[in-house]
């Protein structure tokens, strides 16, 4: 009972966090606010978390795993193999232009240099090189009267830093169409990638 | 009057890249650049708002050196992916040359303020439209070659790829080992440039 409970506080906590960084920032998100939002104590908030950082970086991890499970269920391989590709594309772009100042929060925040922040950001590299690095070969075994190659570890965090320069680099607007473009080019230059064999 | 403005201001840019070469950019302090470059504070000060405004003009202006010299070292006298190569080869041995000048860049600036993101930006323009021209030129000696222009989206993602390898590299290992990211930085770009309908 106590562990529901428990978790039950927790996962509040997190989304008032979530709530309160995609409207205010993480900056000026504060712990106040969000306990008061997600109906807790102050002194339950420090019972769950030791601060603000810590809840955040709790949070980020979940919303990016969450992020990588919703583009692995959504990559079946029932289609043509780049049409795949695109709709994982889909999903992670819509998905992370869906709450711009959360992503932001994520995107920016983990170049924050505390060893957390260093630890949540070597974890979420893994994850989404791990991810991308399965996808590609499912493919290839999915479709191998497509000349293609595996993502070497160097070129899946190329791909990730190519792909996440998409979303920081505001090149490109949020509107569908501008979301359009984002999934575009990630198909694009993952597909290059693999399929650029000699 | 202004061309002692001038001497001044290049005096103390290069004094500031000395003193972060030695000491690093959070141990620079601004007495040492000013007497490295025999001005006093007085001119410093005049010259820059803060040490962060005088690390941004310096940043600009190393951007400008390594994007001009990288245009005008290509050779596509050689095979083409070979040149490119080349280009992302020169550009790493300059990073390693320069280990706290390197650091400071990839790491302190992007801790730093709004006119340090801006910074950012121009160096990310500008080395996008290096690699666009690069790949032109490319282009035009290799016809032969099937091959598309770089659009400025994609040269921002290979950028974007190929500070990504940079800055976790720079974070947890230091600048040693940078050259081994050529053949990534090549493959990313080449792969792009080559793969067409």
């Amino acid at each position: 009972m106590t562990t529901t409970f428990e978790r039950t506080a927790r996962e509040r906590i997190l989304t008032a966090l979530a709530e309160a960084v995609a409207r205010d920032g993480y900056a000026n998100a504060k712990i106040q606010e969000v306990a008061r939002d997600a109906h807790v104590s102050l002194r339950t908030f420090y019972a769950e978390f030791t601060g603000k950082e810590q809840a955040f970086l709790e949070l980020q991890q979940r919303a990016l795993d969450g992020l990588a499970n919703a583009v692995e269920s959504t990559v079946t391989f029932q289609s043509p193999w780049r049409d795949e590709i695109r709709a994982g594309f889909n999903v992670y772009f819509r998905l992370l232009t869906a709450r711009p100042r959360l992503t932001a929060a994520i995107t920016h925040e983990l170049v924050n240099l505390s060893p957390e922040a260093h630890a949540a950001r070597q974890w979420a590299r893994e994850r989404f090189a791990t991810m991308l690095t399965g996808l590609v070969d499912a493919g290839r075994a999915h479709y191998p009267e497509i000349p293609s190659r595996s993502l070497s570890p160097l070129l899946a965090y190329g791909v990730l830093g190519a792909i996440l320069e998409l979303v920081t680099s505001e090149m490109v607007d949020s509107s569908p169409e501008g979301i359009d473009e984002l999934v575009e080019a990630g198909t694009d230059i993952l597909w290059s990638i693999i399929t650029n064999v000699d | 009057m202004s061309q002692t403005r001038t001497s001044h201001r290049d005096r103390l840019l290069q004094a500031l890249a000395n003193v972060i070469a030695r000491e690093g950019y959070a141990n620079t302090r601004v007495a040492d650049v000013a007497r490295e470059a025999r001005v006093s504070l007085r001119t410093f000060y005049e010259e820059f708002d803060s040490k962060e405004s005088g690390f941004l003009a310096l940043h600009a202006m190393l951007t400008d050196a390594v994007a001009s010299s990288l245009e005008d070292s290509a050779n596509f006298d050689q095979p083409w992916r070979a040149a490119i190569r080349e280009g992302f080869d020169t550009y790493f041995r300059l990073l390693v040359a320069q280990p706290k000048l390197t650091t400071a860049i990839m790491i302190e600036l992007t801790t730093l303020s709004p006119e340090a993101y801006e910074a950012r930006e121009y160096a990310r323009e500008r080395f996008t439209t290096v690699m666009s021209n690069l790949v032109e030129r490319g282009r035009e000696a290799n016809p032969e070659i099937p091959s598309r222009p770089l659009t400025p989206l994609m040269a921002r993602c290979i950028l974007g790829g190929l500070l990504e390898l940079v800055t976790t590299e720079v974070v947890d290992e230091g600048v040693d080992h940078l050259p081994e990211f050529v053949d990534t930085c090549t493959d990313l770009l080449w792969s792009v440039v080559t793969t067409v309908e």
